[in-house]
């Protein structure tokens, strides 16, 4: 009989520190992930409030969602459809998250609106008031690589694109940046260079942050550019490159040709040799 | 002065009858071996003949050894430049036919072969592909004259000569041949040590004997351009390229490389000579006038007490000089005269020195139909030999006649000196006259004889000890390793210690 109270004791506590775990689980990464675009009663950010999301939607719909919203969105889900055009249609990256670990963060989202939300940002101040010329042409070394990253983070340029007489041939990896700002203003801007949601950025940026001046200085200059985006002509160099390469691989072939042409290829008693061979 | 010593070789031309024994014995020691089967670090030509590989002493065609450059000389198809402009495609390289595709013959077939209404017979093989072949050259096809129309007359040392005197070289009864054994050098200023881009070919500081590294060797193959006699060789099975070593494991115990140990005519002879490196340079880049006196006095006189002082400064041991004193090569090259470097003009400063062929200069057919050997005006044999002395002069004076002459003069005055002596069948004054015109004593005339016709063997091959213990102090010190190991590993094992 004691042998079950024993028993009985170490499941409930173990049970409670699992929820507690879990709670801290999902807290963590909802920060992590959610809090570049959601904030849980601090307004509307990139997405939507999460404040008492929970109420709202049925959970397994949220599982769904937040693990992949563009299947839910392509599934033809109406609600879903028309959360997707209500926010510009700014794709929601899908979350390499177990239906655990979502759970846990619907877990945490519960629990912050129950005791009245304020997770994330609270206050959308724009930043970049202060923001001045030079931190736009600083902005503008960091984006091409010119300046190197403090904490030693890969270039922006290395996979996105963007509109800008200044930058040259940049990066196809990643999406085209010029109107990234428009789309998300400065708190989504910053937010997502302060903790990349994108699976591959994010990957690429946890052990090599970026600091937060530079943060406003990619902020202010992705802004320049969204706003002067029409005044830019980057040159289209059309078939230019593949033309030059090839022109010069014919050259470099031409050379070789030349250099096998100047060997001594045969023998000096070839004649000799040729005329034994009936 | 830089007095420093050096293994160096004679080869006695009139006595080489062209038996290949030095080409056999070298080739069963060092390159029967798969990727070496084409070499031959030691072979023997016909001359007149194009050699082997074919045409090898045209260096328009190979790009070999040196050209005179103002003050100094520069490779002539490999360097830092010219080097490098071809590293990666070296195209002045002789290709396997130059030299010849070896085979070898399906001997088992003859036992294997299932019964049939023929005789079985051993195809020839490629040892390089493996497929039957018909050979079509070899290391001395064209030996004794054989396809004289496709071979002897191509001879690169022609190239002097007029049509009318090529013409008559041809002719029957006038037709002369002679042998011309040719290895490494171990030249003075090797082009393939110069060439080398890994720094693996090096003179060996005691004996000077040259030699490539087989780990350091990376195959560029700019060796293989750069000697002018063709004797570095690229073995395509281990990628790594290789040459005469003098068979300096047989030097350095005292005896004599195999090829010389074995030559049935004793035409060879080996001893150690002391030179000063500081002339190199100069000696190489002298005009072509002078080059042979100037790559000669190169080689000092081992018994001047100013070259022994500075010779022992330089730490040349004892025993090396004593060996110097003896040396063979000293009494043939500098104090008697007798005997030239081969090609001097490629300025590699060659160490292995013939002594012309007196043979097919002095023998004609006379009047009477018998061998003219001697006349009353001695000396016209030589203007009117056989073999004309410009073709001589292309293969060991870079053109000058008068050395040539005047050692074939020497040679004869020799000749009648002893046939007056023994056979006493010539006029006193003959003989006396031919010494007095060479300037030669009879003492001398006989020393050359003793020395040409019936040298010991310890008086043809005066090879110096190795004193391997100094090499070794040299690169460290042995008290650091006194009783560690005893028998130890030169290199550690893979597994163990």
């Amino acid at each position: 009989m004691r042998f079950y109270k024993l028993k009985g004791i170490f499941l409930i506590l173990g049970m409670a520190f699992a929820i507690f775990c879990k709670a801290e689980d999902g807290n963590s990464l909802f920060t992590r992930l959610c809090t570049p675009c959601h904030t849980i009663g601090g307004g509307r950010l990139v997405g939507p409030d999460l404040l008492k999301i929970t109420e709202k939607k049925d959970k397994s719909w949220l599982i769904s969602f937040i693990q992949s919203s563009q299947t839910v969105i392509k599934g033809g889900d109406a609600d879903a459809v028309a959360l997707f055009d209500e926010y510009n249609k700014i794709m929601m990256p899908d979350q390499p998250l177990s239906t655990a670990e979502v759970e846990s963060v619907l877990i945490f989202i519960e629990s912050k609106s129950s005791q009245g939300g304020q997770a994330g940002t609270t206050k959308v101040v724009d930043m970049l008031s202060s923001a001045t010329d030079d931190n736009i042409a600083e902005g503008l070394l960091l984006f091409s690589g010119k300046k190197s990253l403090e904490n030693g983070g890969i270039v922006c340029i290395s996979c996105h694109s963007i509109k800008d007489d200044n930058v040259f041939s940049s990066g196809k990896l990643a999406k085209d940046l010029t109107l990234t700002y428009g789309v998300m203003g400065s708190p989504g801007v910053s937010a997502i260079l302060n903790s990349p949601p994108f699976p591959a950025m994010s990957e690429t940026y946890k052990n090599n942050p970026l600091t937060e001046e530079e943060i406003l200085n990619l902020t202010a200059y992705l802004r320049f550019v969204g706003e002067n985006r029409y005044y830019q002509h980057p040159v289209d160099f059309g078939t230019t490159f593949a033309t030059f390469g090839i022109i010069v691989f014919i050259m470099l072939n031409l050379g070789i040709i030349m250099l096998y042409f100047r060997r001594k290829r045969n023998a000096v008693n070839q004649e000799i040799l040729n005329r034994q061979s009936l | 002065m830089d007095i420093r010593s050096q293994i160096a070789m004679v080869f006695h031309l009139d006595k080489c009858i062209g038996c290949h024994t030095c080409s056999i014995a070298c080739k069963n020691i060092w390159t029967d071996r798969k990727g070496a089967e084409y070499m031959w670090w030691n072979n023997v030509e016909t001359k007149p003949g194009t050699g082997y590989p074919s045409k090898w002493e045209d260096q328009d065609i190979y790009k070999g050894g040196w050209e005179k450059k103002g003050d100094t000389v520069t490779l002539k198809g490999a360097g830092k430049f010219k080097g490098l402009k071809v590293l990666f495609h070296n195209s002045n390289m002789p290709v396997i036919d130059d030299y010849y595709e070896p085979w070898t013959y399906q001997y088992e077939h003859l036992f294997e072969a299932e019964e049939g209404d023929d005789q079985p017979v051993a195809r020839p093989v490629s040892l390089i592909t493996g497929d039957p072949i018909t050979p079509k050259s070899g290391p001395n096809w064209d030996d004794d004259l054989s396809g004289s129309e496709d071979y002897a007359k191509n001879d690169v040392n022609f190239k002097n000569l007029t049509k009318a005197e090529q013409e008559a070289m041809f002719q029957l009864e006038r037709m002369t041949m002679h042998y011309l054994p040719r290895m490494c050098n171990h030249c003075l200023n090797p082009a393939c040590v110069a060439a080398c881009p890994s720094g693996a070919i090096y003179k060996r500081g005691e004996d000077g004997i040259v030699l490539i590294n087989q780990k350091k060797c990376r195959g560029w193959r700019m060796c293989v351009t750069a000697c002018p006699y063709k004797k570095s060789y690229y073995n395509w099975s281990t990628g790594k390229s290789e040459k005469c070593l003098l068979c300096y494991p047989r030097v350095e115990s005292g005896q004599a490389p195999a090829c010389m140990h074995s030559c049935v005519g004793r035409i060879r002879y080996i001893g150690v000579m002391l030179y000063d490196a500081d002339k190199i340079e100069a000696a190489s880049a002298s005009s072509n006038d002078d080059l042979i006196k100037n790559q000669l006095d190169i080689y000092l006189d081992p018994n001047d007490p100013e070259v022994i002082a500075a010779a022992r400064k330089n730490g040349i041991a004892d025993s090396t000089l004593e060996s110097a004193q003896k040396s063979p090569i000293y009494k043939f090259v500098r104090k008697w005269g007798l005997a030239l470097p081969l090609h001097p003009e490629f300025r590699t400063l060659p160490n292995l020195f013939y002594v012309p062929p007196l043979l097919p200069t002095m023998a004609f057919v006379n009047e009477e139909g018998s061998y003219e050997t001697t006349s009353e005006s001695f000396w016209g044999a030589i203007e009117k030999s056989r073999l004309p002395m410009s073709y001589l002069a292309s293969l060991f004076s870079a053109g000058n006649e008068e050395v040539i002459k005047n050692i074939l003069k020497k040679l004869m005055a020799v000749r009648l000196h002893r046939r007056a002596e023994t056979v006493g069948d010539l006029p006193e004054e003959e003989s006396k006259g031919a010494m007095k015109d060479v300037v030669m004593d009879k003492d001398t005339a006989d020393a050359i004889f003793r020395l040409t016709s019936l040298p010991l063997f310890d008086q043809r091959f005066v090879i110096p000890p190795a004193h391997r213990e100094e090499a070794m102090e040299m690169l460290e010190s042995t008290a650091d390793v006194k009783g560690n190991t005893g028998f130890g590993f030169k290199e550690p094992p893979v597994r163990g210690l």
